[in-house]
């Protein structure tokens, strides 16, 4: 008689199957994974050789290995079943709401998951940081076996691929990102870069967050009364100040981000002309995200004033988003046959 | 046809610098990087191969193979890729490769279609003064480092046009960032005006000693490029020449220096001795 061969199986929801709603009970807290994992391998539950849980704010998927095709197939039921219970959801809704799948397609999925090709963001980077934490987890839990050991590293080195010859991952593509890099195209290293908010509109805060994501501390918050940014200073860790003192803050400042709600442009051609003046050389970055804007356009034309506004960074966000969706065709495909590849050599030990 | 021995390693080298640049270049405009030991085997085996060229140059001449205007090129293509590789390593900067290369392979290819490539090395007549070697030595150093700075500049300002164009893809979002490349461009002139001053000191120490050994028209051409720079430095240092203004004077200065190579290459080989300055301690 033959051995068995060991069948690699998935039950997962994420974002592409499943509301957000969903997505929030079925997520994991800490306590909430360890309890996961003792009924996917515990005695009294699945009792499976080996399994992985990868859970993260978009997805939570089920990785396993059954003893063979049959089992695997039968396990479904039970699965459904149980992690149904655990979440509190009808087997049924969640069947309707998850995705199973079997062998060299999970494999093909996982190298998917790693390169970014399946994120809401597509090519993002993030994702594989989390698919290595949830496979060191089940490394140190000893869920991890020779078949998922294999799978998941040869998913890291895919992603790599992916990252290093395709443009999947190249170019920012969120208002904040791309405001970022720009940064990190002016002053490098943004550590010693002084931020000016003007105002406190919602575009702001995530330019904001992503421009601090990446080093940026020092920060003054300007609004049209002290009070009212002391108010928002508090939260941000920011020196508050008011609209009044613009002209002596601008020749101090390296990016300005402006995100407030005025009629008419709060910051004119001849205040940066000014302020550029007094930098001695250093590029000012203006970033306006307000609607109508706070910047004067003919503020544009002046040397070392780099000024943009909405839609220009939402243009840069949508290029490298559309070169990311042409090169994500190819990645798949290659990834696909790298995947098969792998499953094959599995299949054949 | 035979080619002299030494011209074919310097050949040679050339030819690695323009693969090495063409290969950087083909990256880019995919916009990526170029790999790594691709690019630093074909910059490291030219090198290589240049320094064998100008050693043997050398060895033939019994001095510094600066006897005419190919072997000055040659030498100065050496020292720019020289301190590429030294900057490389001090500084990380992105896509510097590219540029570096860039300027070795239009130099060295410029050398090469001159009438004085392949003509016999004559060397310096003066090669017994260890002063006038070391003199000779660092104005090529400068001349260097200025050949960097306005590659550096170059990169300044195309990272400052794509920023002002709004430019996000290919090459633009590889160069690094102007506060980077603008601090390094300041210490490349400083040093670069350190090390000319030193070599025109030293020049001019000898000239005192011989005058009239140094035609009039090298002295005012060494000086004026002397006087260029450090003008531009003084304004730099006062931030009254910033920015874009700051780095076209680098790259305009140095296609001045270039064709001041001439008038100052001429004289250098007939310079004699000068016992003003002598080599003993």
């Amino acid at each position: 008689m033959e051995p068995s061969i060991p069948e690699l199986f998935l039950l997962g929801s994420t974002h592409r199957t499943a509301p957000l709603e969903v997505r929030e009970r079925l997520a994991l807290s800490a306590e909430r994974l360890d309890a996961a994992y003792l009924l996917l391998r515990g005695p009294d539950g699945l009792a499976l050789p080996e399994c992985l849980v990868l859970n993260t704010c978009n997805r939570v998927e089920l990785y396993g290995v059954a003893p063979d095709a049959a089992a695997a197939e039968a396990l479904r039921a039970r699965l459904l079943e149980q992690m149904g219970r655990f979440h509190l959801l009808d087997p049924a809704d969640l069947e309707r709401f998850s995705f199973w799948k079997k062998g060299g397609q999970v494999v093909e999925h996982l190298f998917d998951v790693a390169a970014g090709l399946d994120s809401q963001m597509v090519g993002e980077t993030e994702i594989l940081g989390q698919v290595k934490d949830s496979y060191f987890d089940a490394a140190r839990r000893g869920t991890a076996g020779p078949v998922l050991n294999r799978v998941f590293q040869k998913s890291f080195q895919a992603a790599k691929w992916a990252r290093t010859h395709t443009a999947i991952g190249r170019g920012a593509v969120s208002i904040g990102s791309v405001a970022a890099e720009l940064a990190t195209r002016m002053f490098g290293e943004l550590a010693r870069s002084r931020l000016l908010l003007i105002g406190a509109g919602e575009a702001g805060q995530s330019v904001l967050q992503a421009l601090r994501s990446r080093g940026a501390r020092s920060l003054t918050l300007a609004s049209r009364t002290l009070a009212h940014a002391q108010e928002l200073a508090g939260a941000h860790g920011a020196v508050a100040a008011d609209l009044a003192r613009l002209p002596e803050l601008l020749p101090e400042t390296d990016i300005v981000l402006c995100a407030l709600a005025a009629d008419a442009p709060v910051l004119a051609r001849t205040s940066l002309a000014a302020a550029v003046s007094a930098r001695a050389g250093l590029p000012l970055f203006v970033i306006d995200l307000a609607v109508p804007r706070n910047v004067a356009p003919d503020a544009a034309s002046l040397k070392n004033v780099y000024l943009y506004n909405l839609d220009d960074l939402a243009a840069i966000a949508n290029e490298n988003l559309q070169s990311r969706l042409t090169a994500m065709e190819t990645c798949r495909l290659t990834l696909a046959e790298k995947a098969r590849h792998v499953w094959e050599s599995l299949r054949g030990r | 046809m035979s080619v002299h021995p030494p011209l074919e390693f310097l050949y040679a080298g050339v030819a690695l610098y323009v693969l090495g640049f063409a290969y950087a270049l083909a990256a880019a405009m995919r916009g990526r990087e170029h790999g790594r030991p691709i690019f630093y085997g074909l910059i490291l085996a030219g090198f290589a191969a240049q320094s064998v060229g100008l050693y043997q140059l050398g060895l033939e001449a019994r001095s510094y193979p600066v006897g005419n205007a190919f072997e000055l090129l040659q030498v100065l293509v050496w020292v720019t890729v020289f301190l590429y590789l030294f900057l490389r390593t001090t500084f990380g900067l992105r896509m510097l490769g590219l540029f570096a290369s860039g300027l070795a392979a239009l130099l060295g290819v410029i050398s090469l279609l001159l009438p004085s490539a392949g003509e016999p090395s004559q060397g310096l007549a003066s090669s017994g003064n260890p002063w006038i070697e070391f003199h000779v030595g660092l104005a090529l150093f400068s001349y260097g480092v200025f050949g960097l700075l306005a590659v550096t500049a170059i990169m300044y300002l195309l990272q400052s046009h794509g920023l002002e164009r709004k430019r996000f893809t290919g090459i633009f979002r590889l160069l690094p960032s102007l506060a980077e490349l603008d601090a390094l461009n300041r210490q490349l002139l400083l040093v670069g005006v350190w090390a000319l001053s030193l070599a025109l000191t030293l020049g001019l120490l000898n000239w005192m000693g011989r005058p009239g050994s140094v035609g009039a028209g090298k002295l005012i051409v060494a000086f004026t490029v002397w006087i260029g720079y450090l003008a531009v430095g003084w304004l730099r240092w006062r931030k009254r020449l910033v920015a874009g203004p700051y780095a076209w004077s680098c790259v305009v200065l140095f296609a001045l220096a270039m064709f001041s190579l001439w008038p100052v290459s001429r004289p250098v080989a007939r310079l004699p001795a000068a016992p003003i300055v002598n080599s003993s301690p």
